[in-house]
């Protein structure tokens, strides 16, 4: 019995020393050839993320060293929660605007969008023939009752808790419901490749800052929420050379203007200027408030200087 | 005819426009003002930054015709008329604003406005800096100490100004008062004057809400000679206001989102799918039923 049971035993503890060493050169050799990939990687110019030694995450990327900035998957989850506490309102004093359109233009180049594409566009208004012509700027409104929110059947745009609608271009079809049920017009449609697709077809697509802009998606305004994330005024109202623009925190009831950097009462600014929103009777509380076009800063530009083509 | 009429009415306006702008006067004790410091290659590379970021939108890069076509026209920082300004001048300009000029007292510090002067000075070839004494930009010499006291009740802050050296009250000291909020300092009272015994009654408004606590962020600044403020005070007080914490998307129901959808709605809406199924199949089913008794009867 004992003579049969130790060459068995023998087997056993050879097999087992067999695997053992198998194993460790399989995982040694695994191990060569994920950091040969790697290094294949480095050399052939492909993205990287490494860890340093003071916990910070980086990218290399054609023998350079980036900042990593986080992957769609972090910005999608991150830009799904409002910030707490907050509730941002937007206040345009429509006496200030004299149409200089550098609201646009840092619109347009901060989300990557063309000429023709706006997030925010000045409008000429008249609203009847004896009254007074004005330039009025307008960005989604950000409506608390966002019929645009209600439409969408597949949850890409949503509403978040501290005021903004927000886009998912990730989830987004391209049914253009939204489009069809917004009364501002306050949403455009990507029919053809973005501004720049190719430059920023690898970065990570930012849902607060709707970059990179995909073809065959709706894209709209966002508040900046990508700057409301870091404590700095949206793109728009801090590229404003005429001070028509204030922005803030309802619950501090009070609003910044993107010019000069006074800070002043919401409920006063609004209760002293009369102050209105568009389409109020549609029931849809949007979060933009106009003050009237009241003792404007200039006269309305004569017809030949009216920039028509601008004004969608 | 009723066109023409608009267009004189028009023209007419645009006269009167015109014509209100009356020459920019700086008052005599301004004019004088002096740079504190010593412009340089840094002061002007910092002026240039600032210049690029708060100027050139409508002054046009300086030499070029490029500045915003608004009536008054924007100065060109490199022409004559602009250039014969003395550096208090620009000083009080800057600071003050005046119609489409917006006023950067609040958005630019004073070294800040003074590293922009010494930028566009490089236009002027014939331009030679006097440097002003170092404790002019300063209305109360010396360093100042100051305390805050809040009374709840009443609603009114009281504030004490002081010397550091000698601990005596400082009497005409310009103080206001400012609440810090998401994208600035909102200022919540008049500017007022200290008394003889350096002490000044703020009133404090009973409904600016706080954060969650009702904690408020406040500061204390006082008026330099030269038209900025330096701050005294910067501490956190509690009031009784505190922030409303309403939640956006509590109380609505937006049916796109199934978490949001009532209980209601969606057992009602699988129940009507569930039956539009058994519909189907039931008659399905018949029609099985009907087939099968025809084939048994015809055998």
């Amino acid at each position: 019995m004992e003579d049969n049971k130790d060459p068995k035993e023998n087997k056993r503890r050879e097999f087992l020393k067999t695997l053992g060493i198998i194993g460790a050169a399989g995982a040694s050799g695994a191990m060569a050839l994920y950091f040969g990939q790697q290094f294949e990687k480095i050399k052939a110019g492909k993205k990287v993320r490494l860890l340093t030694v003071d916990n910070k995450v980086v990218e290399f990327e054609n023998g350079e060293l980036k900042e990593f900035k986080g992957t769609t998957e972090d910005f999608i989850a991150r830009g799904r929660e409002g910030l707490p506490g907050k509730s941002w309102v937007m206040v345009i004093d429509l006496a200030k605007c004299r149409n200089a359109r550098k609201c646009i233009s840092a619109c347009q180049s901060a989300h990557h969008l063309r000429p023709e594409q706006y997030h925010i566009n000045t409008l000429q208004m008249q609203d009847s023939e004896l009254t007074s012509p004005y330039f009025m700027p307008k960005p989604c409104q950000h409506c608390d009752n966002p019929p645009c929110v209600s439409v969408c059947p597949v949850d890409a745009t949503f509403k978040r808790t501290d005021g903004p609608v927000l886009i998912d271009n990730e989830r987004c079809i391209g049914c253009r419901f939204c489009i069809a049920a917004c009364p501002y017009s306050a949403r455009i449609f990507n029919w053809f490749d973005p501004k720049d697709a190719e430059k920023f077809a690898n970065d990570p697509y930012d849902i607060e800052l709707n970059v990179p802009q995909k073809r065959g998606t709706v894209s709209k305004c966002l508040f900046s929420a990508d700057r409301l994330r870091n404590d700095e005024l949206p793109y728009c109202v801090s590229n404003c050379p005429n001070g028509v623009y204030y922005f803030g925190d309802k619950n501090d009831d009070a609003v910044t203007n993107g010019t000069t950097k006074e800070t002043v009462r919401l409920s006063t600014l609004l209760k002293d200027n009369a102050a209105y929103r568009l389409m109020e009777e549609l029931g849809q509380e949007p979060r933009v408030y106009y003050l009237p076009p009241k003792d404007r800063l200039f006269p309305f530009p004569e017809q030949e200087n009216k920039n028509e083509d601008n004004h969608v | 005819m009723k066109s023409s009429f608009i267009l004189i009415v028009v023209i007419s306006l645009f006269g009167t426009f015109v014509k209100a702008q009356t020459p920019w006067v700086v008052p005599d004790d301004k004019k004088g003002l002096l740079a504190p410091i010593k412009f340089s290659d840094d002061t002007r590379k910092l002026g240039l930054e600032i210049y690029n970021k708060t100027c050139v939108s409508c002054h046009g890069h300086p030499g070029q015709p490029d500045q915003a076509k608004l009536v008054p026209p924007p100065a060109d920082p490199a022409s004559k008329v602009y250039q014969q300004n003395l550096d208090g001048e620009l000083f009080y300009k800057i600071t003050e604003g005046r119609g489409l000029m917006p006023s950067f007292k609040k958005m630019l510090k004073s070294e800040e406005i003074w590293n922009i002067i010494s930028y566009v000075r490089t236009f002027n070839k014939e331009y030679v800096q006097k440097v002003g004494a170092s404790d002019s930009s300063s209305g109360v010499k010396g360093k100042v100490t100051a305390k805050l006291n809040y009374t709840v009740k009443n609603n009114k802050i009281e504030v004490k100004v002081i010397q550091q050296i000698n601990k005596m009250p400082i009497n005409g000291a310009k103080l206001s008062l400012y609440a810090k909020r998401n994208f600035g300092w909102l200022p919540l009272d008049e500017i007022r004057s200290s008394n003889s015994l350096g002490i000044i009654t703020f009133n404090y408004p009973n409904d600016l809400p706080g954060d969650k606590d009702g904690n408020v962020n406040v500061k204390i600044n006082m008026a330099n000679a030269d038209g900025t403020e330096q701050t005294i005070i910067d501490t956190i007080i509690k009031t009784e206001v505190k922030r409303s914490q309403y939640n956006l998307l509590d109380n609505r129901t937006m049916w796109n989102v199934r978490s949001m959808a009532p209980i209601w709605l969606v057992l009602s809406y699988c129940g009507a799918v569930l039956a539009a199924w058994g519909v189907i199949f039931y008659i399905i089913w018949i029609l099985l039923r009907i087939r099968k008794s025809g084939s048994e009867t015809s055998n």
